[in-house]
């Protein structure tokens, strides 16, 4: 078998991984689960008391503060998780999501 | 030096040539458009350094802004433009689709399914070779639709309809959606329209394992994401542009020069066709045939077409045909920026026109077992 054709194999193999590791996780990254779910959401911060307007959350996580996440709320959960564990860990910051799960009733996710 | 010798020896290196290169022609085309479709989308200027990375040691060049995404940048620049011109384009399209998975991967929330499927394609690009069946490419469709196939049937509210009537009813505002789900039971039609995609998705995956119905998976797929694309008038970023142009990994290419016979009345289109032929694939005959038989093509692995089927026939066989259209598509985007339901009125009927003009080569028999005179003349 040609080296190259071991390259290809090992990266679609790698891809099946993913879709069977995906299974395990709540988020849906590189598993192909595009538009698979459709939870309206809002996300809320607020740092020493003060709430951040919608322009300086999404400055903060580079994601929309509102709108509709079309693979899995747990993907928005891993960026403000990711952001506050790491870049705003002295900030401190309270972070609320509310989101409705493909049309559901109103859930609440919080940080910390 | 002959200028005109230079001048051919050029050539091959004009972005618009697709043949004689390291890979098919179609795989060319169809790396040249996913490049493009990229580039509509302002791919280059959203290479960003490492944000909320998905490997926590990319990391570090947040420390040093730049620098990362000066990498990625230069690797992007080079790879396109050697893609471009025909340059060392296997090598060029792995490194470029190891840029496109590098972005993703330094950032969470720029990850986006549709430049993702892109960077799957360059690289997989890299690993064929021109004579070879690309088996990798249908493999790493076949895999795209068999991920959101697994995905969607082990979610409960993919089998209650919830998903499809959220998204319909209440995301999209859909309005065939909401006026047909009138007429229904609650939900019946978000379950039917579930089930369908479900059956779909899964059906394909399967499907595309199997060189033999690859004329049928073809149909199958730009049918389903067309009716999606018709009755949403969402493309999902660029996923289904990116799904029309990968489906020209279907195209079998044929090797050497294409012989046309075309009756007199016609040669206007032979002038107009040849100046679209950048590679100059195809050898003109004029003749004065009979009247049923005012266009015939003939390529040497042996097709052999008639008038309609052989007009539809050439225009597959000619790159520009793509970059035409390509070209009105993002002209269409541009010009009505923001105007979705303008824009989805003039595509509509022409992406409808092209399906219904091309859809009749499902069934067209190839009449090389007939006699020819198209060689003979």
């Amino acid at each position: 078998m040609k080296l190259r054709h071991v390259f290809g194999i090992l990266f679609l193999a790698i891809q099946v991984g993913s879709i069977i590791y995906a299974r395990f996780i709540p988020e849906r990254f590189f598993c192909w689960a595009p538009y698979d779910i459709h939870a309206k959401y809002n996300i809320a911060v607020e740092i020493d008391g003060k709430s951040l307007s919608d322009a300086e959350v999404k400055a903060r996580y580079h994601y929309n503060t509102t709108g509709w996440e079309q693979r899995a709320m747990e993907n928005i959960f891993s960026y403000i998780e990711g952001y506050e564990t790491t870049y705003g860990k002295n900030d401190h910051a309270k972070v609320t999501v509310t989101y409705e799960h493909n049309g559901k009733p109103q859930q609440t996710w919080t940080h910390p | 030096m002959d200028t005109s010798l230079t001048a051919k020896s050029l050539s091959r290196y004009y972005p618009w040539r697709f043949e004689q290169s390291e890979i098919a022609p179609n795989l060319l085309l169809m790396s040249k458009l996913l490049i493009l479709i990229m580039i509509a989308y302002q791919y280059p200027i959203k290479l960003q350094d490492p944000y909320i990375p998905f490997i926590p040691a990319l990391d570090y060049f947040h420390k040093i802004p730049g620098v990362y995404r000066g990498i990625l940048l230069t690797g992007y620049l080079f790879s396109t433009i050697a893609i471009f011109c025909n340059v060392k384009i296997r090598t060029a399209s792995i490194v470029l689709g190891i840029v496109v998975m590098l972005e993703q991967l330094a950032s969470q929330p720029g990850f986006k399914n549709h430049v993702f499927v892109c960077g799957c394609f360059f690289i997989l690009v890299g690993f064929t070779k021109k004579g070879e069946d690309y088996k990798f490419l249908f493999w790493q469709l076949a895999l795209i639709y068999l991920g959101a196939f697994i995905n969607k049937v082990l979610d409960p509210d993919w089998h209650s309809g919830a998903f499809m009537h959220n998204w319909l009813q209440n995301a999209r505002e859909n309005t065939p959606y909401i006026v047909v789900s009138q007429l229904l039971p609650e939900k019946w039609l978000a379950i039917f329209l579930s089930y369908s995609a479900l059956a779909s998705e899964g059906f394909l995956g399967i499907l595309l394992f199997f060189k033999r119905y690859r004329k049928y998976t073809f149909w199958i797929i730009l049918l389903f994401h067309t009716v999606l694309y018709s009755f949403t008038a969402f493309r999902f970023g660029h996923f289904y542009d990116d799904l029309v142009i990968i489906l020209l990994i279907f195209i079998s290419w044929p090797k050497g020069q294409i012989e046309m016979q075309i009756a007199s009345k016609y040669t206007h289109f032979k002038g107009l066709h040849q100046w679209l032929d950048w590679d100059q694939k195809f050898e003109w005959q004029v003749s004065n045939t009979s009247r049923n038989q005012w266009l015939q093509l003939k390529t040497k692995d042996g097709e052999h077409f008639s008038n309609f089927n052989a007009l539809r026939k050439l225009l597959i066989y000619t790159p520009s045909f793509f970059i035409l259209l390509f070209t009105f598509d993002c002209g269409i985007k541009f010009l009505f920026d923001g105007q979705e339901h303008i824009k989805h009125m003039i595509n509509m009927p022409i992406v409808w026109m092209l399906i219904a003009f091309f859809l009749p080569l499902l069934w067209a028999k190839n009449e090389s077992s007939t006699p020819s005179s198209i060689t003979n003349n």
